[in-house]
């Protein structure tokens, strides 16, 4: 039932955003969440060059444990690698079952990442009234990041479950937008896991 | 792109339990909400038995933060805003049409405005509502606040009350501001203005919504907990030293700033993705490019307060010291971080509100709108630099002298794309056949105040000058005049001039003429004796002040209860003429080109039968050319 417009341009039923909508949403939610950790980097920096009263970082306040926080950014990676792949073989529309394979993997990873930081935030074992300020922006921090890592975690559940459920096919947009999110937050994981046990 | 004229499915399947519970939203919510905070509360007050502020028998920090915060997402539990993630997560499928209908509020009558629904023009009017009321509640706390301002010392309320008192004011009426025309005019007419159905998330449009309500119950409970002393600006160190009604502020502010980040997001998102064909962004309304502009400012300068929030809450519940020069900390920190959000804030106020002015415009002048690129680039303008202008507030706070004079400059300088808004908005008028409607007198209004606003906030703007002005009543009348005279005469004259859009029904002319002077004379004579008293040297935020500022003074409040009873008139015109005893409006009685009002009234509950071909900018009052295609005449779906 075509029907042109005198504009010469084709009439339609809806303005469907669809994936385009998804994938351009999602770097605006980057953008966002950008201010929202330069703010943080801000405070980090402020209260590092200003040391009031010699606070900053201390004598005797250590820095959270080496493993546990190398763990906590390489966790992540294993979700990211895997969920590239997966975004690689949905947006060659390629059906396999290695697919869900890859979900399910990188769904582990994700729970091990959550896992591995609430056990390093709990390792840290600093008195935040008298630790300095250094610790307080350490815990605020790794707080923040912990809880976009279980937002974007659930977000990716959901897409895991419908799509092994069958009731709705995970689409190259989806991949996609979930992929850049996870990407993002990493980034700014490993960038935050080098300052505080480097930049003190 | 095939043209398809579908008829939604009509409702055939008997309700399911969401949508029954889905009906009792907003009493369920109610429940989940007190569940919420007694759970939040005891888990708080026991597992972090500590307080930073003074011993309180009400409780501790952490158990009324958490109590807040969960009692929030009892809230929206409760109102079934869970159901759709929690689906989703359980891998169930996507809704249907006919349920994304009903989400929609088809065949929903009054009841879908006391429930979660996703339609745009349902929100809008929600927003509506809750924002008079709010600003209802927020002008009673001015009249107290001139009340007791009648004489030089205490005589009704003491220091620590008036404190509250002038915080619970300024804040909640900043809440309503950011909200003002967004949430009404936003949410209701961009999808009708871009021709799209819907918005791109309508779930994230409700919630931004659905948070506002229990972000003003919060901050009005601050009553219950000793009040909070530190204004609107929440300033530390005052901020960790305040009694548990700080929590209130804190939870209630991180929730606007939450609603004005998605709202942003949905609005960007919405308008670069679902524009209909033939609107590329130099054909797109006046009034959705200042939405646009503003919902940058949101999404981006939010996450700044949001940080700076949990910076304060981890302060008074985990013993942080982000803000306590004794732990490391500096007051400073927060006066940044708050401001880099603050001050474009003032920006989200006024853009939109500038563009409303610009969209009535050609419609009153009957020609078009003159220098439209040019106001959009001012737009874009303000957006950029209000971003580099924060620091302005800190000229008497210590900021380092060197850095200075750039601030004075960059704010300087926003002054200029502002002044190019301003005067290609009265470029219109140049020539024009006026017609001296309500609405276009509250736009004269706007103008006058808003240069006003403009020219006191230039001697803000001014290291020397602002030494001199700074925390006194000139800058009070200043924001005032910007945002009370700029973005609220803008609302009031978009409530006029959109109400017969958006209910079917109008106002009376008459009484409304007499309203706008007698709200335009009495706010004028309000805030030029706080100017006077301002440059007289009277602080902000006192409860005594020196003798002689007493006949401003009495001279302040005598207006100011006029503006109080005039803006009590104007609400009581709005109730009258549309629940009480309705007047009925013309389908397009101002005679428009916009795309939003070629469309019926009630507006369809999809907007459109098929989606509309953009062909030109609505403004062509000279042709009188309509702005869309629409196709072949259609009868609408069903009624909104």
């Amino acid at each position: 039932m075509s029907d042109a417009s005198p504009t010469g341009l084709t009439v339609m039923e809806d303005v469907e955003g669809g994936g385009r909508t998804l994938v351009f949403t999602s770097r605006i939610v980057m953008a966002a969440n950008t201010t929202l950790q330069l703010s943080l980097l801000f405070a980090y920096l402020y209260l590092r060059a200003n040391n009031f009263g010699a606070m900053w970082h201390p004598s005797g306040i250590g820095t959270p444990p080496q493993v546990l926080a190398l763990l906590s950014v390489a966790f992540p990676v294993v979700t990211l690698l895997a969920l590239w792949a997966v975004w690689s073989a949905v947006s060659k529309a390629r059906e396999s079952n290695a697919i869900n394979g890859l979900l399910w993997l990188a769904i582990l990873a994700a729970v091990l990442t959550g896992a591995v930081r609430i056990l390093l935030m709990y390792q840290f074992n600093w008195e935040l009234d008298s630790a300095g300020t250094y610790a307080d922006i350490a815990t605020l921090w790794y707080a923040v990041l912990l809880g976009e890592f279980i937002l974007v975690g659930l977000w990716m559940l959901s897409l895991v479950m419908g799509h092994v459920r069958g009731n709705d096919r995970l689409s190259p947009a989806h991949a996609r937008a979930v992929l850049d999110q996870w990407a993002y937050i990493t980034g700014v994981s490993i960038a935050v896991y080098l300052l505080v046990q480097y930049v003190k | 792109m095939d043209a398809v004229t579908t008829a939604r499915p009509p409702m055939s399947t008997p309700p399911t339990l969401a949508r029954r519970l889905n009906e009792w939203g907003l009493p369920l919510g109610v429940v989940g909400s007190v569940i919420g905070f007694i759970i939040g509360f005891a888990v708080g007050t026991h597992a972090i038995p500590y307080s930073f502020g003074e011993d309180n028998s009400l409780g501790s920090d952490p158990g009324i933060l958490l109590g807040y915060a969960l009692s929030v997402v009892g809230f929206l539990a409760g109102m079934g805003f869970l159901n759709y993630p929690i689906g989703r997560l359980l891998g169930a499928r996507r809704p249907s049409e006919e349920d994304n209908a009903y989400m929609h509020g088809e065949g929903g009558g009054l009841r879908r405005y006391f429930r979660m629904t996703t339609d745009h023009k349902v929100i809008g009017l929600q927003y509506l509502v809750m924002i008079l009321a709010f600003l209802f509640i927020g002008g009673l706390g001015a009249m107290f606040i001139r009340t007791e301002l009648l004489t030089p010392s205490p005589t009704v309320a003491t220091a620590q009350s008036y404190l509250t008192l002038v915080g619970l004011h300024s804040t909640l009426m900043i809440f309503m501001a950011s909200a003002a025309i967004i949430g009404p005019f936003g949410n209701y007419f961009v999808p009708i203005m871009i021709g799209t159905r819907n918005m791109a998330f309508p779930r994230v449009e409700a919630l931004t919504f659905w948070l506002l309500p229990p972000a003003g119950m919060i901050l009005l409970s601050t009553v219950f907990l000793g009040g909070f002393t530190t204004g609107w600006t929440g300033y530390a160190p005052l901020a960790d030293q305040n009694v548990l009604g700080m929590d209130s502020y804190l939870i209630a502010f991180a929730l606007i700033g939450l609603s004005i980040g998605l709202s942003g997001i949905n609005m960007i998102a919405t308008i670069l993705t679902k524009r209909a064909p033939g609107m590329p962004l130099s054909r797109m309304p006046i009034f959705v490019w200042s939405v646009l502009v503003t919902s940058f400012l949101g999404a981006l300068a939010a996450p700044a307060l949001i940080a700076a929030v949990l910076m304060e809450v981890f302060d008074r519940s985990y013993q942080t010291t982000f803000f306590v020069p004794a732990g490391g900390g500096s007051p400073y920190l927060w006066e940044n971080l708050f401001w880099f959000f603050g001050h474009p804030e003032v920006y989200i106020f006024v853009v939109p509100a500038f563009g409303l002015v610009m969209e009535m415009l050609p419609v009153f002048t009957r020609r078009p709108l003159w220098g439209y690129r040019v106001a959009v680039g001012g737009m874009v303008g303000i957006g950029l630099l209000s971003f580099v202008v924060w620091q302005h507030h800190l000229f008497v706070s210590g900021l380092a002298p060197s850095l200075r004079p750039f601030y004075m400059f960059s704010t300087e300088m926003i002054s200029v794309p502002t002044g190019i808004i301003y005067l290609v908005s009265l470029g219109t008028l140049w020539r024009a056949r006026t017609r001296f409607t309500v609405p276009m007198l509250f736009i004269f209004g706007f103008f006058f105040n808003f240069l006003i606003g403009g020219f006191t906030g230039v001697f803000l703007s001014d290291v020397p000058s602002d030494f001199t002005l700074h925390a006194s009543y000139f800058v009070q009348a200043h924001f005032h005049y910007t945002i009370m005279g700029g973005e609220v005469f803008a609302l009031m004259a978009a409530i006029v001039y959109y109400l017969p859009k958006m209910t079917g029904r109008t106002m009376d002319t008459k009484l409304l003429r007499f309203q706008f002077w007698a709200v335009f004379i009495t706010f004028n004579g309000t805030f030029i004796s706080l100017i006077s008293v301002g440059i007289l040297g009277m602080p902000r935020r006192v409860i005594s002040y020196a003798a002689y500022l007493q006949p401003l003074n009495i001279s302040a409040s005598i207006f100011a209860y006029g503006l109080g009873l005039s803006m009590a008139l104007f609400l009581g015109i709005l109730l009258w003429e549309v629940v009480i005893k309705p007047r009925v409006a013309a389908s397009n009685p101002w005679e428009s080109l916009g795309v939003e009002w070629q469309v019926p009234t009630p507006v369809p509950t999809f907007n459109f039968d098929r989606i509309p071909v953009a062909w030109s900018l609505p403004y062509d009052y000279d042709s009188g050319k309509p702005a869309a295609d629409f196709g072949p005449a259609v009868p609408a779906l069903s009624g909104a």
